[in-house]
Parts: C-alpha cells; sequence; structure tokens
C-alpha cells in the first residue's frame, strides 16, 4: 500500500528522494493493511509535508467490500506493448470479476504516462544526490580513514566510495548531473514539468471514474541481480507505479494470482485520488475475497515456505 | 583623503555591491527548536535536525520569516506570495546535511531601497542605494583548526562546533551600486550601518557586530569613464562598519593599481584583513563553484497572506532616519551635528546613555568629545570601549550628587577605559572621593587666606572676584578632591562677604 503523499510521517524516516519517498503498510490481507494504515497515518507536525487533516476511515472501508455502482478505469497505456502474456491474462480475469461483482469498467488514457520513467528517473537520482550527501563519514556511520593524515576531502571520497553500492553511486552520479547549472532546466526542470502533466492526467481520469487499475508491473519478478547490467530494463519493471508517486496519489498493490507461463505471483494495482485512500481498501477487499473463494483461500497460502 | 585615493578616483569609476548577512534574534533555530543564543559549550545546542541526522526533517521557523517579511517591507520590498526554500549543495564539514537550505531564485523579498546619509562637500546628502533581494537561510556550523598555528593551513585537525548550525540569517543584497564616484567606500559603511539599525529598531536582531553576528561580502570594480563595467572581485566575511569602508578603499586602489599596469582584474573571492586593511587572493571565480541548487523537497512553500503582510506593516517601527530627524529636533542640534555623531557610531550609545537617565547634552558630550577621541586614537569602534551607557549615568548621577567633580569623573572614565574594572572599582582604587567635609574644607580654607592676607583683604573690600585664586589653593591642597562651588560659597561665608 503507497498511501496519499503526506499521508503517514517521513520523519524518522532516511530519505532517498524526498518528493516521493511515501511509508506504508505491507500485510497479509487488505484488513490488516488497513489496520496498519490507521496507525502509522496522519499528521505530524515534524513532517512539513505530512497533510494535516484526518486519515480517511480504511479500516470502514476494508469492512465495505462492496464496489456495486463503483466505476472503474482501465489505463490503456499500462496494458499493452511489454507486458506479459500472464500478467494481462491475470489482469482480465480480475477485471471480469469486478464487473460480476457490479462494477462498471470503462477504459480511460492517460496519454503522458509514456514520459513518466524518463521524468522518474531524474527526480529520484536528483533528490537521491542530495539526501545522500550527509553520509560522509565526519559524523555517524563508516568512516574510512586510513590515518595517514587524510585531508577531509579524501577520507570523504573514500567512505562514499566504500559506503554505497553500484546502483545508490550510479543514482548519484546522475543526479548530479542532472541538477548541474546548464542542464537543470532540461533535465530536472523538464521532469517537474512532466510531474505536472502526469497529475493532470490524473485529474482528468478521476473525473470519470472512482479508480483506476492497471498490472502492477509488466512482468513477474526477475532473479535477484538479474538486470543490474542493464538497469533500463529494471527501471522499466517500475513503469506502472511511477505515474502514482510522481503525482502522490494513493495506489495498493494486490495479488492476482500466477502467471501461467512461470508460476510467479502477479499484482493488481488499484488507483485512487489524494487522500481517497478508503476506495483502495473497498475494492481491494472486495476483489480479495472473491479471488479467495475461487482459490479456497488467499494467495499468500501457496507462497513456499523457507 | 589620501592623494592615492584622490588620483584612483580622477581616473576610474568604481561600481559597488554588498551582501549582507544578518543573524536574526529569534529564540529557536531556523529549522529545529534548539537554542539560537550565541555561545554555549560546543555542541550543546544541537538536536537531530541541525545535525542533519539521516530521517530528521526541517521545519521552519515561523518568527523568522515574519523577521524577514519585517525587514523587507522596512527595505520597501515587494514581499512574494508564494516563494520556496531550495537547497544549496557543496561538501564541507561545518555543513551538517552537505546542503544549506537557502532561497535561491523566489527570495521572499525583492526589489526595495534603502536611503542613507553621507557627508558631501555641500553637507549631508542622501543617496539611495537599491536592494535586489532580501532571503532567509541558515547558518553553518563553526571550524576550529586545531594543531600548527591555528589556521587550516598546517592544522593536524579540525574540530566542528555544530551550536552556529541552522542560526536564522537573513541575506541583503543590493543591486549594483552605480554614481557614487569618491563617496563609494563612506556610501557602503553607511549603508551597512543604517541596516544594522533598522534591524535593531524592528527588533529582528540585535547585531552583535563583535559576535560575528553581522557579515559583509563588498563587491567592487572599477572601470574608466565611458568604458563598461570592469571586472568584479569579492573580498567575504567583513564584519565592521570601519572594516567596509577600508575594504571598499583599499580594493579600489589596489585594482587601480593592477589596472594602470595593463593588468586585467581576477574574477575572485578575497580576503579581508583586519589588521592591515589589506585583501588578499582568495578562490577564483572564473570556474564557478555549481551549487545545484534546486527547491527544497522537505518544506512546503512559502506563501504569506496579503492579510498577514498587512498586519505585519503595522507593526513597523518608526524608521531610523525619521527617528534622526525627530531627535535632532529635540535635541536642538545642527543637521551637520547630528550627522556627525552618527558616522561617529555615537547615535544609540547616546540614546541608551539617555534611557538610562542622563541629560541629552550631557550624553551628547560624553559620547561625542573624550569617547570619540579615544576611540580614534584606539582605532576602534565606539560600542567596543569599555565604557557603557549604564556606567555614564552612574558617573553623571555621582556628579549631581557632589561626590565627583568634573576633573575627577574624567579620572573615572579613564579607569574605566584602561579596564581598571566598574564605576565603583576605579572610585575606589583611585582613591577618588569629594572632600565633603566642612570642617576640613574650612581649615583649608584658613591656611590658604593666611598664606595671602592681600587677598583676603581685597575679598573683604568687596572685589569678590579675587576669590578663585583662594579657591584654586584649596583645590590644589585638597588635590582637586573638593567641590570648587563649595569651597567658594565656604570662602565667602568665613569672610562675611555677600556675592
Ligand atoms: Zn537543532
Amino acid at each position: 500500500m503507497k498511501p496519499t503523499y503526506g499521508g503517514v510521517s517521513r520523519y524518522g524516516i532516511v530519505a532517498l528522494a524526498s518528493s516521493l519517498d511515501q511509508a506504508g503498510p505491507c500485510a497479509r490481507d487488505v484488513m490488516d493493511t488497513a489496520l496498519l494504515h490507521a496507525v502509522i497515518g496522519g499528521h505530524d507536525p515534524r513532517d512539513s509535508t505530512s497533510i494535516n487533516k484526518p486519515v480517511p476511515d480504511v479500516v470502514a472501508a476494508a469492512l465495505n467490500a462492496d464496489v456495486r455502482g463503483m466505476k472503474i478505469g482501465v489505463i490503456k497505456q499500462l496494458k499493452g506493448e511489454g507486458f506479459q502474456a500472464g500478467v494481462l491474462e491475470r489482469f482480465n480475469q480480475s477485471i471480469e470479476i469486478l464487473i460480476e461483482l457490479g462494477a462498471e469498467v470503462i477504459e480511460v488514457s492517460c496519454p503522458h504516462f509514456e514520459y513518466a520513467l524518463g521524468a522518474y528517473y531524474l527526480i529520484l537520482p536528483s533528490e537521491a544526490s542530495s539526501n545522500l550527501a550527509r553520509f560522509d563519514g565526519m559524523r555517524f556511520g563508516i568512516r574510512e580513514d586510513d590515518g595517514k593524515n587524510r585531508s577531509v576531502e579524501e577520507v570523504m571520497s573514500a567512505t562514499r566510495e566504500k559506503g554505497f553500492g553500484a546502483e545508490v553511486k550510479r543514482r548519484i552520479m546522475l543526479g548530479t548531473y542532472a541538477l548541474s547549472s546548464g542542464y537543470y532546466d532540461a533535465y530536472y526542470g523538464q521532469a517537474q514539468r512532466i510531474r505536472t502533466l502526469i497529475t493532470r492526467d490524473f485529474a482528468d481520469a478521476f473525473s470519470h471514474v472512482d479508480v483506476l487499475v492497471s498490472p502492477t508491473a509488466p512482468t513477474t519478478a526477475f532473479k535477484i541481480g538479474e538486470k543490474l547490467d542493464d538497469p533500463l530494463a529494471m527501471y522499466l519493471n517500475d513503469i506502472a507505479t511511477i505515474p502514482v508517486n510522481l503525482a502522490g496519489n494513493c495506489a495498493m498493490s494486490l495479488p492476482i494470482g500466477r502467471a501461467p507461463e512461470d508460476g510467479l505471483p502477479v499484482g493488481l494495482q488499484i488507483i485512487a485520488p489524494p487522500m481517497a485512500d478508503h476506495l483502495l481498501y473497498q475494492v481491494g477487499s472486495a476483489l480479495e475475497s472473491a479471488l479467495a473463494d475461487r482459490w479456497g483461500g488467499l494467495l499468500i497460502s501457496e507462497a513456499p515456505t523457507l | 583623503m589620501t592623494t592615492e585615493y584622490q588620483a584612483v578616483i580622477a581616473e576610474f569609476e568604481p561600481i559597488i555591491g554588498l551582501e549582507t548577512h544578518i543573524e536574526l534574534g529569534t529564540n529557536s533555530k531556523m529549522f529545529c527548536s534548539c537554542s539560537a543564543q550565541f555561545g554555549g559549550d560546543p555542541n550543546t545546542h544541537v538536536c537531530p535536525v541541525c545535525l542533519g541526522l539521516p530521517g530528521s526533517m526541517p521545519v521552519v521557523n515561523r518568527v523568522a520569516v515574519e523577521s524577514t517579511i519585517r525587514m523587507g517591507l522596512a527595505l520597501n520590498c515587494s514581499i512574494a506570495p508564494w516563494c520556496r526554500f531550495a537547497r544549496k549543495n557543496y561538501f564541507y564539514p561545518d555543513m551538517p546535511k552537505n546542503y544549506q537550505i537557502s532561497q535561491y531564485d523566489e527570495p521572499l523579498c525583492s526589489d526595495g531601497y534603502l536611503d542613507v546619509t553621507v557627508p558631501t562637500e555641500n553637507g549631508p546628502g542622501v543617496f539611495r542605494v537599491e536592494i535586489e533581494r532580501v532571503h532567509m537561510e541558515e547558518d553553518t556550523g563553526k571550524l576550529l583548526h586545531a594543531g600548527g598555528s591555528g589556521r587550516i593551513h598546517g592544522a593536524t585537525h579540525s574540530l566542528v562546533d555544530y551550536n552556529r548550525a541552522g542560526i536564522p540569517l537573513i541575506e541583503v543584497v543590493t543591486k549594483p551600486i552605480l554614481g557614487t564616484g569618491e563617496l563609494a567606500p563612506e556610501i557602503a559603511k553607511a549603508y551597512v550601518s543604517e541596516l544594522r539599525d533598522l534591524m535593531r529598531a524592528l527588533g529582528v536582531s540585535d547585531v552583535r557586530m563583535e559576535e560575528g553576528s553581522l557579515r559583509c561580502d563588498v563587491n567592487v570594480s572599477l572601470n574608466r569613464q565611458g568604458e563598461g563595467w570592469g571586472t568584479r572581485t569579492e573580498t567575504k566575511n567583513v564584519n565592521s562598519l570601519r572594516s567596509v569602508e577600508r575594504a571598499v578603499r583599499t580594493e579600489m586602489v589596489r585594482q587601480a593599481e593592477q589596472l594602470r599596469l595593463g593588468e586585467r582584474i581576477i574574477l575572485e573571492t578575497r580576503h579581508f584583513n583586519e589588521e592591515t586593511g589589506d585583501t588578499t587572493s582568495g578562490r577564483s571565480k572564473e570556474e564557478a563553484e555549481d551549487y545545484r541548487y534546486f527547491p527544497e523537497p522537505d518544506l512546503v512553500p512559502v506563501a504569506p497572506s496579503e492579510s498577514w503582510i498587512k498586519q505585519l506593516r503595522g507593526t513597523l517601527p518608526e524608521i531610523p532616519s525619521v527617528r534622526r530627524a525627530r531627535l535632532q529636533n529635540d535635541w536642538g542640534i545642527s543637521e551637520f551635528d547630528m550627522q556627525s555623531l552618527v558616522n561617529a557610531g555615537a547615535l544609540e550609545l547616546i540614546i541608551a546613555s539617555i534611557d538610562a537617565g542622563v541629560q541629552p547634552s550631557a550624553a551628547r558630550k560624553w559620547w561625542t568629545g573624550e569617547l570619540t577621541r579615544v576611540a580614534n586614537e584606539r582605532d576602534c569602534e565606539l560600542e567596543e570601549l569599555t565604557v557603557t551607557p549604564a556606567d555614564i549615568a552612574q558617573i553623571e548621577g555621582l556628579i549631581s550628587e557632589g561626590v565627583l567633580t568634573d576633573k575627577m569623573a574624567r579620572s573615572v572614565f579613564e579607569g574605566l577605559l584602561d579596564g581598571e574594572g566598574n564605576v565603583a572599582e576605579v572610585i575606589d582604587s583611585r582613591g577618588l572621593v569629594v572632600v565633603n567635609d566642612d570642617d576640613l574644607l574650612v581649615e583649608a580654607i584658613n591656611q590658604a587666606l593666611s598664606e595671602s592676607p592681600d587677598i583676603a583683604e581685597k575679598i573683604k573690600s568687596g572685589k569678590v572676584a579675587a576669590a578663585g585664586a583662594i579657591v584654586g589653593a584649596v583645590m590644589k591642597s585638597t588635590k582637586g578632591q573638593a567641590d570648587a562651588a563649595k569651597v567658594r560659597t565656604l570662602l565667602l561665608e568665613q569672610l562675611g562677604v555677600k556675592e
């Protein structure tokens, strides 16, 4: 579950990208997630970006597993090329269930989503390059100092070289470059404009439907480390979830079965407008109980024991 | 004015610009609730936020925003209806997060002006300094270089005190100041002085210059008449009014020398040496450091409502120039006299002395006379002297009670200025007590009369003016510790003569 940006305090969480970071609950079923959400959500005076409004009643929404008369939009841009067949099969099946449960499903277009990945991978590294600057070995954490009367710059540099992994360094370098004078407008500035357009796409869509749905990811999980040498392929896996992060609204990913070709789990993403987190729990718990009826239990019961 | 400086002015036009950082006098820091008090044991005014610990987040100090808006209004600026903080990124150990939260292209206040008064050939003249922007930012920590000479060069290690990290700063930036001619150094000084007085009048900072709470970066360039603007240099961290004036002057002379030799001026930062008054080359700015500014994502925009701004406008006090005009009138002094006591840095001290109970004329007499002379002799600011307005009130009180004579009062000042302690201690250690015992005085008078019987006769015969000689003799025999007026009264009484 990714609550609305500002719905849960970020105070105490190590920041990666401040304008995108949002803590959210993760649990075995929709109700547990709602209970956790109700506890961690709400305004925090120590986080200026946290929203000073009551948390939507997510627990009541999870109890109200009813989608009759609800309008659900399928995002046209998040179900075509690049999406694994088994993922789409499970997704379409869930759409049919939602229709059977009484929801009205229509297709909506979000034309600027195709630029989301590019914008995200400029904004995230830019903010990360600044947020991670404090990890320099001066005040806390590891410190690489061989005692040979090194300068501050040498100790900072050696500490950061040792402490950060390859992917983090890649993002710090990308972000440092994107914020450099002379490039700022072309990269960071442009990315922020795209962010605005994506937020507008969502606003347009939500003027027609209550919630939006899409597969959570275009493919099932790849192996750990498999795509490290091909970061672009790895980043593409986030294509469906990134627009939500950029716009700051809320979304939930729900397990909807396994892809026939590899037997790995598939997720369905439900997206709602900012501060309408309760709608996600309402739709999520309706779909969850319909699927559990078919399977004779929750999908997580099929997870291999470790 | 030196002939050297006159030669510079004959050949070149100066353009100056001033960036002034002033610490605001808020109770707490800019983005956390730590104390913003000066001093304290190192690293005692700190918390996760101002130490930049992972997971901590800034929250804007409302009073700091309020102070900045009031300053902007007093400087005739427009106040942005919506603006953001920005991160200024660079690695340096005095900066806990390795970025400073500042404002970049969206300052809270912009496009104002400040009128300053400077002495000209035709008496005091008003010069308008245009203000580019006023914005808020946080201060950095303080590095102490240990081992070696205490300077960064040759130090074996450095210590950091983060007490100052996160103290709210206001930065006031002027537009390029054109058309100053030979008055450039005086205008620079008058501007900073006026800015300081304005901050104090607004109550947003008490501007303790000796604690480094006002720091000025001085930009100077020269061009020959009719040519385009010259390359500027930026002399950093000039910390007193006198230094601002000197930094402009010495940098003008230095640049003129370079230009006359056909050398180009390098765009660079320079350091000001308080002792010699010289500037020395610092970091070249030709390859400008890239601070990778971007909007601070941990803070929401500052959007002061019109009603709030209006309310703050209502809290603006009498501005210093208006106040000066009023005081000049109250005290019945000329504009010239007013201007010279302002230039001597005496105005606030005189006002403080009056507030402490001293008569206005006496307060002016002490600060613009004896004390200004000592300050000039010692090459320091009046407020750096070890005499306070409270001391003057105390001494004046003792004079009117007849405990001290004028002459003895001067001796007390000497003692205070030489650091001999407070007023009571100086009086005690210097044995300054008026001989007030009538019997002792009468005895001294009779002694003097017996030594000069001819004068005694003269007085008796009605030539009262002759009494002065006897009074002088008594003052001499009591080592000046008698009240001359009282001696005279007793003398006439003794001889049965009436005035
Ligand atoms: Zn603090």
